[in-house]
């Protein structure tokens, strides 16, 4: 089990204008929640995809013009639905060459889904809403997490072995470790993650 | 260099020529002329600096009209950034652009090659945009500034891939920027400026990328500008390069711009020259490209244009109102010169009157006169006052030197005369010396001739009586004896020309001659001439050998009846002549005082020049051979001269002849003159006689003559010998015959010494020829008894007689002492 305590911040992010250099905001607060678009997988384990899939439907919702969530794990052969919540039409496509689609558009109560057969990074756009965007990560395996607020993840059932472990951000390039699990117990891996400034809107 | 000179000349020589007449004119004009100037020069003056405070106010006018063109052009730009920006802003809303990008910037981040068909679609929507935007410049860039895609509407971009991360325009967009600010600004890719607004493409709060949009600078752009705004709009770039203009024939030189940089404060308007014409310009910077050129655009304003027909009703009015204050300038001048002049005219009037009247004593009134006038009349008093002084001196001087001048010319009339005097003296010294030694020559042979011709003659009548009645060599000796007498007429002529005749003078009354020779003188000049006879009747006396003046009366009148052949008028005249000391017709050889003239004028042929100064040389005759033996007027010349007279001829061919004779007047009482012939003496006696004769032959032929009279004779043959025989002779002595010249001593000399020893001797000169001391007087003492050779024995008896039987003297015993 991975419980690494993400406490990636740059110097220059700073959620108050006034805030000079030195009067960084404290640590145990966490500043925003791009923490959650983190993404923390293990990397080329043998078999994996044999692993129990998670359970429930991937689901990326068009909320108040957002996609939530923002990045979405899902293991490879995954069908993801994608609700409007939102009182108005939305658009959901994709260039990415992993699955490119165009799910078209549809208004709210309506579900359109789409399977992602092949892993690898989907850029999901919303064609009527040029802000709104989402990353659709397609893995091998189930061995993944996604850090709550706080920065903590937790990766289950991951058998004993040594792992390459790889935290990924939308922004960065992935930043990889090694980790030895051994049966029965917990390895804890930390990241430093540096993360780019936030949306400076909300 | 000849070419200015001389065409410089004329010019020069036109104003020297002005200012010579200048000087040369009336103060009136000069006072016109200069107040005209002067005019001239003020309105001139003022027009310059009114000009130029026209010229700045319009330049202000001007300027200030572009100010609120530019503040128009600011309003316009702005609005434009405004539009750009947002125009920009909306294009980031483009999904498939931002979702390519997005795209495409995550599969940068992953893996090393990202698709190139989401660079194609990302490139195929931004010309998509721009075609229809209508903008020129279109760039996208990703998160670090590369370029993803770019479009321009001539293709001036820069190129994708290119990194424009050193742009700072794109940094503040990456870096999340106030777009409104900071987004504006030039760049320039390639050689293209262009005005460009940015704007960082946002996705979910977070720059991935960002949009250039812009237009280029170019005249095109300005052009549609002064659509909106008027005037004219260049763009220069870092004030070299003109980049934009809205000139349709655009000068590339942007030198004139450099000056009218906008400054740090803002704008200013400066003026600057385009060809012909000034601008008034307003600058506004643009913006600054990469390289920190400043872009500038300049709003142009033609400062001539607006001034031209001001400056020209300005001109005309000045010109208008110049003309007219020259012209009054000069009218007053001129009243002004004649009110100033008046006052002085007057006085100028007034010494014109005093110089036409010359009166130095009138005045001019000059109490109502300027102080000037006043002045100057005084001055002009004063010098009146020393004119008239100096007039006065000036004509003292003018008789004194007129006086000077008249003494002057008489002294040189006087001299003249003196010269023309001392002239004819010379010549008539001259003739006189002539004549002298003629004379003297003749005298000479004259006196020898004579000696011989006593000799001759007295022997022929010796032997003529000692010869019978009938002997036939009687008329042969007769003769040799009228030859003889011929002869001794002739050296008797020759003796009186030379002055060396023997003169026995008395006190005479020429006009008592003139009677009594006027019978004879009829005689000679013959019927056919008539003489005529003009006798002052109170005619002074002269004293003269009254024989001599009737052998000048004869010789004159013989002269004059041989130039009247055809006959005429013989005038003889006597009259007193008076020559006083300054008498200018006085001949200057006559001395001044009382002179007898004797004239005799004949109405015949004259003669001239030539023959008249030579008719006194001794046998000088104008008449045939044989006619005139040319003594006769030499005669008359030495006898009057020997008189101490003068004698002038007055003659012109075929007007006659005209004789004058002067003789000195003498206040003595007349002698009494016989003209009678004397009745013959006693010849013979038998005193004795003491002879002294040096020539033998004389001294044989008296003695043989005395002796045959029965005398008694003493023969010495020289002066030393009748001293001896004076002294050694024991009888008297009662006569002392002797030759008047001798070698050792004189006649005179001898009868002197003789009487000192026997003073009753009487004397009886014999002479043939005066000596020198003797001829010099021209007269013997008084008394004093003298025969003249030649003679004949028959005059010597006589003669002979005559003294031993004169009566004694009063103071000399007669008789013999012993």
């Amino acid at each position: 089990m991975l419980a690494p305590s993400l406490s990636a911040r740059k110097p220059r992010f700073r959620p108050y204008a006034d805030y000079g250099p030195t009067a960084a905001p404290p640590k145990e607060v966490p500043d925003t929640d791009e923490l959650v678009n983190v993404v923390v997988y293990l990397d080329s384990v043998p078999g994996g995809s044999e692993l129990p899939a998670p359970s429930g439907t991937p689901t990326l919702e068009q909320l108040n013009e957002h996609f939530v969530p923002h990045v979405l794990p899902v293991l490879k052969g995954a069908t993801v639905e994608f609700p409007n919540r939102d009182p108005v039409f939305h658009n959901v496509f994709s260039l990415s060459s992993t699955r490119t689609f165009d799910l078209g558009r549809f208004p709210k109560g309506e579900s359109k889904s789409i399977r992602f057969p092949k892993a690898g990074l989907v850029q999901v756009f919303c064609h009527i809403h040029s802000d709104m965007s989402a990353v659709i990560m397609v893995l091998d395996n189930p061995l993944f997490a996604v850090p709550n607020l706080r920065g903590h993840y937790v990766i289950e059932g991951v058998p004993p072995g040594e792992y390459r472990v790889v935290a990924w951000h939308e922004r960065i390039k992935p930043i990889s470790d090694r980790v030895r699990v051994t049966a029965g117990q917990t390895a804890t891996l930390d990241f430093t993650i540096p993360l780019p400034a936030p949306p400076s809107q909300p | 260099m000849t070419g200015p000179v001389t065409a410089e000349a004329p010019t020069m020589g036109a104003v020297a020529r002005a200012a010579k007449a200048l000087r040369g004119a009336t103060l009136n004009f000069k006072l016109v002329v200069f107040g005209a100037l002067l005019t001239a020069l003020v309105v001139g003056t003022a027009f310059l600096p009114l000009s130029l405070v026209i010229r700045g106010n319009t330049k202000r006018l001007v300027a200030w009209e572009l100010s609120q063109n530019l503040q128009a052009l600011i309003g316009l730009q702005n609005q434009g950034q405004k539009q750009l920006l947002w125009t920009s802003s909306v294009i980031t809303e483009h999904p498939t652009l931002r979702a390519a990008m997005e795209t495409y910037r995550l599969e940068s981040v992953m893996s090393q090659s990202p698709r190139a068909e989401l660079l194609t679609t990302i490139q195929h929507e931004v010309e998509g945009i721009v075609s229809g935007l209508g903008r020129d410049l279109l760039v996208i860039t990703d998160d670090h500034g590369r370029v993803l895609a770019a479009s321009e509407r001539r293709g001036i971009h820069p190129t994708v891939g290119q990194d424009l991360s050193s742009m700072k325009m794109i940094r503040h967009a990456l870096d999340g920027g106030d777009s409104t600010t900071s987004g504006l600004g030039v760049a320039r890719f390639g050689d293209v400026y262009f005005e460009i607004g940015s704007v960082p493409i946002v996705l979910r709060g977070i720059p991935i990328g960002v949009l250039l949009l812009g237009d280029r600078l170019d005249d095109a752009y300005v052009t549609q500008l002064r659509q909106s705004l008027g005037g004219a709009l260049v763009v220069v770039a870092n004030s070299s390069q003109i980049i934009a203009t809205s000139f349709p024939t655009a000068s590339n030189d942007p030198r004139p711009f450099r000056n009218a940089v906008p400054g740090d404060s803002g704008t200013r308007a400066a003026v600057v020259k385009l060809g012909d014409y000034e601008y008034v310009t307003a600058p506004m910077t643009l913006g600054r490209d990469e390289s920190g050129d400043r872009v500038t655009l300049y709003l142009l304003h033609p400062l001539s244009e607006t001034l031209g027909p001001l400056n020209r009703s300005l001109l005309l009015s000045f010109m208008v109102f110049g003309v007219l204050s020259v012209l009054l300038a000069g009218l007053g001048a001129g009243l002004v010169s004649r009110s100033l002049m008046k006052p002085f005219r007057s006085f100028v009037g007034f010494m014109e009157s005093v110089a036409r009247s010359g009166d130095y004593s009138h005045r001019f009134d000059a109490r109502d006169g300027a102080v000037e006038v006043q002045t100057l009349n005084a001055s002009y008093e004063r010098l009146i006052d020393s004119l008239a002084q100096k007039h006065v001196q000036l004509e003292q001087r003018t008789i004194e030197v007129s006086q000077a001048n008249q003494s002057l010319r008489e002294e040189m009339r006087e001299r003249g005369q003196a010269e023309n005097a001392l002239r004819l003296s010379e010549e008539q010294l001259r003739q006189s010396q002539k004549l002298e030694a003629v004379g003297t020559l003749a005298g000479g042979v004259a006196h020898d001739f004579n000696n011989l011709l006593t000799v001759i003659g007295s022997y022929t009548d010796l032997v003529m009586a000692e010869l019978d009645e009938g002997s036939p060599l009687l008329a042969d000796l007769e003769q040799v004896r009228q030859a003889s007498d011929r002869a001794s007429g002739l050296t008797a002529q020759l003796l009186a020309f030379s002055r060396k005749q023997v003169m026995q003078p008395k006190v005479l009354d020429l006009s008592g001659v003139v009677g009594g020779i006027e019978k004879m003188l009829r005689r000679v000049i013959g019927e056919d001439i008539e003489l005529k006879t003009i006798k002052e009747p109170s005619l002074l006396s002269v004293k003269a050998d009254p024989g001599q003046i009737g052998q000048v009366l004869l010789n004159l009148a013989v002269n004059a009846r041989d130039a009247m052949p055809q006959g005429g008028t013989l005038t003889l005249q006597t009259a007193n002549v008076e020559l006083r000391e300054k008498d200018p017709d006085r001949n200057p050889m006559m001395a001044p005082g009382r002179w007898v003239m004797l004239a005799l004028t004949d109405s015949g042929t004259g003669m001239d020049e030539a023959t008249r100064a030579r008719i006194f040389e001794p046998f000088f005759t104008t008449k045939g051979p044989g006619k005139g033996t040319g003594l006769g007027l030499s005669t008359v010349y030495g006898i009057v001269k020997q008189s101490g007279g003068f004698i002038w001829v007055e003659s012109e061919p075929g007007r006659g002849t005209s004789f004058k004779v002067y003789f000195p007047a003498v206040d003595e009482v007349e002698d009494e003159v016989d003209w009678t012939d004397k009745p013959a003496h006693a010849t013979a006696g038998s005193e004795t006689i003491l002879l002294v004769e040096d020539e033998h032959p004389v001294r044989a032929l008296v003695r043989r003559c005395l002796e045959r009279d029965g005398y008694r004779v003493l023969e010495a043959e020289g002066p030393a010998a009748a001293l001896r025989l004076t002294a050694q002779h024991d009888g008297v002595i009662h006569l002392l015959l002797t030759d008047v010249v001798m070698p050792q001593m004189s006649g005179k000399q001898l009868a002197e010494r003789v009487a000192t020893l026997r003073p009753n001797t009487r004397v009886l000169y014999m002479s043939g020829y005066t000596d020198d001391t003797v001829a010099q007087h021209g007269i013997l003492e008084e008394g004093t008894m003298l025969i003249e050779k030649p003679f004949t024995p028959e005059n010597l008896a006589a003669r002979v007689r005559e003294v031993l039987d004169a009566p004694p003297r009063d103071a000399e015993p007669v008789g013999p002492q012993v």
